[in-house]
């Protein structure tokens, strides 16, 4: 099995894609010329030309629309935003336009499209450019979810995702486009369903439930505890929506104790809405309250030591499972 | 409990050296003491205690190297001596202590408050956990005097209760505020499986022999009862063998000698035997169970109890969750263990809950024997005196050999012959091939 990173995966699942149907166009700022903000659409206007690798200007609210008549008329296209603390300038044509004209239209217009881009905090990027918008975004019926931690899974995400007839969010990592990971050949189709957690360490003593940018730091923490005899089984969900609810269920039934690591905002947040379906579900199988850890409920601090105070991270994940577990 | 760890005083620190410790085990701490010197790659310097109590361990001998992070010492709060599970806290790193400095000097929120802060802001762990230790204050206690009755206990602790007809009542909960969770209910099922106590019926006396009444001492009747009790309900079947102790020997002497040298404890043979027992209970789990009427109970720790005879009697002090310590670990805990059983100083969380026993009668020159089981456990090992004898060795010549025996008494509710004979075989492997205990 050969190594590439996240990034490259996701330019290899987009030149596929495109190579495979020449509906799909990729359209967003600096995706054409500069080869994306962040590399991802490196050398895809040279191999697919103008009319499919198109620069825009700076109007996400435009240029989103755009993507949303073009997928009306039948073409299929990805939509970058830089980063989805952009997206919010589109939120009216994402979560407005996009996942409602399939009912509004009486099943007329289905609206084959996918949005994607960096989400989540990074470094050092301020209050105004660190929004992890998975739970806004998961919040309107019609919208699906991708939060790929790994680059295997970013690539076969995001072909599904190019593939749905319906609008979905890839949900990708500023953090995360450097790592590096197995994959299978170009040669293999790689395809991975959406709704579909992973298992990514097995263990009795709790599910630490995370995803895209929490993935490394619950692996972490998992290996800490295993010194400790504590076995954590650590449960990447890859999607938010739609949500592994049978993976979730059966894990947390073996291990009776949950902590979900979320990189958003607590309020109203992902680990929210799990600890509710858990404690639905399996109420007599928990023997401790289902803990979260996520963001501190503040604006992103642009000072280093405070961001990394405000963040989730693998002690605080550590902290978490010790409280579960009753030590 | 506050695990200390070597903190990172500088940036570009990622070991230190501890030059000198300026606590010692069993010293009182208090927060801003000098703990310890640390020489790091820019200097030396102080390091001083978060938290307080006594500091119960240390791990890490003067002039050792030690990667930031990893832990060199554990503190224990005065009050915390019998563990109440809600008050222990574990720290990672000096920012992480200071942050928890910080929370502790948080005046705990009047309702009112904590009401208003819930309606505006997401704080719910927050409070929950400045709720929870205020309801933990009180510690664990029968879980049936919370106010109004209502018996706290996490849903599955509820369930697997309910379908063991247990009274949640009559259980003590050892979650925060003496909520009973699934590991309370277990123990008091295993408890419950030793079922009702037989009173000691004493045989009639031949009426020959003149005698002296030597009156029981509270110790005497409860080793009466239980052993009548075992012996009379547990089915007990022995399996019996006979091991290559040589290489052992060999590796303790080798180690003695370092130990010598550096002034610290020796090992003794029960402290290889030990750790064998927990190794081999790992890799046969079955004995590490009890008999229920509702079925086995297999324990995921290792709680091992050994056996430490007194002028009335003896007890078995448990080295509790075994199963992560390591040979010197285990060998400097049995050893503070006995010395505080034959002291009388053992609390009753230091002598029950054991879940195996080894009894060790070598020091007596036994050979080999049979033990009773200590109830509600599977099995007792236990071990004879090592002798020299002649064996046939490698090329069927004879040899002198240095041979243990052992005789694993086990309950056939719960063991099979097979199952004992395959754990029997694991310890043979660790006995005759000592460093895979090391390793």
């Amino acid at each position: 099995m050969r190594e590439i990173s996240y990034r490259q995966a996701l330019n290899e699942a987009m030149e596929e894609e495109m190579m495979r149907d020449p509906d799909v166009f990729l359209i967003g700022e600096e995706v054409a010329e500069y080869n994306g903000a962040y590399k991802v659409s490196q050398g895809l206007l040279e191999k697919f030309g103008p009319k499919r690798v198109l620069d825009t200007p700076i109007s996400e609210a435009g240029f989103a629309g755009l993507g949303i008549g073009a997928a009306m008329v039948g073409l299929r296209p990805i939509v970058e935003f830089m980063t989805f603390s952009f997206s919010l300038v589109a939120f009216d044509q994402v979560v407005n336009n996009a996942p409602n004209m399939l009912t509004m239209s009486g099943g007329q217009f289905n609206i084959p499209i996918v949005f994607r881009g960096p989400n989540g905090p990074a470094h050092q990027l301020g209050a105004t450019h660190s929004h992890a918008t998975e739970p806004l975004y998961s919040n309107f019926p019609g919208l699906k979810v991708a939060v790929p931690a790994t680059p295997r899974d970013a690539k076969g995400l995001l072909k599904t995702a190019i593939r749905d007839d319906n609008p979905v969010l890839v949900l990708e990592s500023e953090l995360l486009y450097n790592i590096a990971g197995p994959i299978e050949d170009k040669e293999v189709e790689l395809l991975i369903p959406l709704g579909k957690a992973e298992l990514k360490r097995e263990g009795v003593d709790v599910t630490i439930i995370c995803y895209a940018q929490t993935v490394r730091m619950a692996l972490a923490a998992a290996e800490y505890l295993a010194k400790q005899g504590i076995q954590a089984e650590v449960l990447d969900l890859r999607s938010i929506k739609p949500l592994d609810r049978e993976t979730i269920i059966s894990s947390v039934s073996k291990t009776h104790r949950c902590v979900i690591a979320e990189q958003n905002k607590p309020f109203c947040g992902i680990g929210a809405e799990i600890a509710f379906q858990v404690q639905r579900e399996i109420f007599d199988e928990l023997d401790a309250p289902v803990l979260r850890v996520a963001q501190e409920e503040v604006p992103m601090p642009y000072n280093e030591r405070l961001e990394a105070a405000v963040l989730p991270s693998q002690e605080k994940i550590i902290e978490a499972v010790y409280q579960v577990c009753y030590l | 409990m506050a695990q200390i760890i070597m903190p990172k005083l500088s940036d570009t620190m990622t070991e230190g050296v501890v030059v000198r410790w300026l606590k010692k085990a069993g010293d009182v701490v208090n927060m801003g003491d000098v703990l310890a010197e640390i020489e790091t790659d820019k200097a030396t310097m102080e390091m001083e205690a978060f938290d307080e109590g006594v500091l119960k361990e240390v791990y890490v001998q003067e002039g050792q190297k030690i990667a930031v992070g990893e832990p060199i010492a554990l503190i224990r709060g005065e009050e915390e001596e019998s563990a109440s599970p809600e008050t222990v806290e574990k720290i990672h790193a000096v920012p992480k202590r200071r942050i928890a400095q910080e929370k502790a000097r948080i005046p705990q929120p009047k309702l009112a408050e904590v009401q208003h802060a819930r309606d505006t802001a997401d704080v719910e762990e927050g409070y929950s956990r400045v709720h929870q230790k205020r309801a933990g204050t009180a510690g664990p206690g029968a879980a049936g005097d919370t106010a109004g009755g209502r018996v706290k206990a996490s849903p599955l602790a509820r369930k697997v209760a309910s379908k063991m007809n247990l009274d949640l009542s009559r259980i003590e909960g050892s979650g925060p505020g003496g909520r009973i969770i699934q590991e309370d209910v277990l123990a008091a099922a295993g408890q419950k499986a030793v079922v009702s106590t037989p009173s000691v019926v004493a045989l009639p006396v031949g009426s020959a022999a003149e005698a002296e009444l030597i009156p029981l001492t509270p110790m005497r009747r409860v080793i009466a009862q239980r052993m009548v009790e075992s012996k009379s309900q547990i089915p007990h079947f022995y399996l019996q063998v006979e091991l290559d102790a040589g290489p052992m020997l060999q590796l303790r002497s080798q180690a003695n000698k370092s130990l010598t040298i550096s002034g610290e404890g020796k090992l003794s043979i029960n402290d290889f035997v030990l750790k064998a027992c927990v190794e081999a209970l790992g890799r046969v789990p079955q004995v590490n169970s009890s008999f229920s009427e509702n079925g086995i109970l297999r324990y995921k720790r290792v709680h091992l109890g050994f056996a430490v005879s007194l002028e009335e009697g003896l007890i078995t002090p448990i080295i509790r969750n075994a199963e992560n310590k390591s040979l010197r670990q285990i060998s400097a805990e049995a050893k503070e263990l006995s010395e505080r059983a034959r002291g009388k100083k053992l609390k009753p969380n230091e002598y029950q809950g054991g879940t195996f026993t080894v009894s060790n009668l070598g020091g007596f020159d036994i050979d080999n024997f049979q033990a009773i089981i200590n109830p509600p456990q599977a099995a007792i090992l236990a071990v004879g005196s090592v002798i020299k004898k002649p064996v046939v060795g490698n090329q069927d010549q004879i040899v002198v050999g240095h041979r243990l025996g052992f005789t694993l008494c086990c309950d056939h509710r719960v063991l099979d012959g097979a199952t004992g004979a395959r754990f029997l075989q694991e310890l043979r492997k660790l006995i005759e091939n000592p460093t895979l205990m090391l390793i």
